[in-house]
């Protein structure tokens, strides 16, 4: 890899950074590169959003419209499917 | 600790689990998949897979937590079956198409977009999570299944290595690739972007 990072080697340890722990010179050179660079400094905001989005669903799932639920025939239904299961004759 | 228990005990009493989670996980496929009877199917195959893993909870999470977990990967296997056409489930393809977001010198053919949102909010937005599962389910299936077990179930880079059964280096590409795709996905189909 030649000393001055590509674009393309950027986005690709902009990724590797967040699954592991990048050596000391690549991390310079990355933000070397990023101080430069407006489009990769986007694409690491984009990664980041990814990653804050995914891992905060949940806060939205206590959001989620709370009128809405099973039908106490949806209910029945799964319960008997449990039920038939557990018991080993479905 | 009373907590983990008493999550330990519902989950080992499946019994339980309609009246306990069945509403909270149908609501959460509802907002994903709109068809109500979509959304019961998806809760009962949640909780078949459940039924049949349910040895391995060990409390490390709430059991609620641990079944949208299941959850979230049932809808895009759905989604991934409805629109019956995804992209490739060659990763050599999906190779191609991300060498060209790049040009001959490596820089951005496309350039990346400003997302015009907040980004740390942005599971606020509605829209976002609907778009995101549908680009989820037109990856190929390790790959997205590679991305959806380290960042929506939060697992480690050697718990992914481990579930998959492959080398760390591997799980570095597949999540390079499946973030890159996303990314691109999302720009391509989000509304909530600019130049």
């Amino acid at each position: 890899m030649h000393w001055m990072y590509s674009c393309k080697d950027v986005s690709r340890l902009l990724s590797e950074s967040m699954d592991r722990s990048l050596p000391f010179y690549q991390r310079v050179l990355m933000r070397l590169h990023l101080a430069m660079c407006k489009y990769c400094t986007r694409c690491k905001q984009h990664f980041e959003a990814l990653r804050a989005a995914c891992r905060h669903e949940e806060l939205y799932g206590n959001e989620l419209d709370a009128s809405r639920a099973l039908s106490n025939d949806g209910k029945e239904r799964l319960k008997k499917f449990l039920k038939n299961h557990l018991s080993g004759t479905s | 600790m009373g907590k983990r228990k008493s999550d330990v005990a519902i989950i080992n009493d499946p019994e339980s689990w309609v009246d306990q989670y069945g509403d909270f996980l149908y609501r959460f496929a509802l907002s994903r998949v709109k068809d109500p009877a979509v959304a019961e199917d998806l809760v009962q195959e949640t909780f078949l897979a459940a039924l049949r893993a349910r040895e391995n909870f060990k409390g490390h999470s709430a059991g609620r937590t641990w079944l949208i977990a299941i959850l979230k990967h049932k809808i895009v296997d759905y989604i991934r079956k409805k629109i019956r056409e995804p992209s490739t489930d060659r990763i050599e393809t999906l190779t191609d198409m991300m060498d060209s977001d790049f040009n001959n010198s490596q820089k951005w053919q496309v350039r990346p977009h400003k997302w015009a949102i907040n980004p740390g909010k942005i599971y606020e937005q509605k829209e976002f999570f609907d778009v995101l599962y549908h680009c989820l389910a037109e990856l190929p299936g390790r790959l997205a299944e590679a991305f959806m077990l380290r960042e929506m179930d939060g697992l480690s880079t050697e718990e992914v290595c481990k579930a998959l059964d492959i080398t760390a280096t591997n799980s570095w590409v597949m999540l390079y690739r499946a973030r890159m795709s996303l990314r691109r996905c999302l720009e391509n189909q989000w509304l909530g972007t600019e130049q």
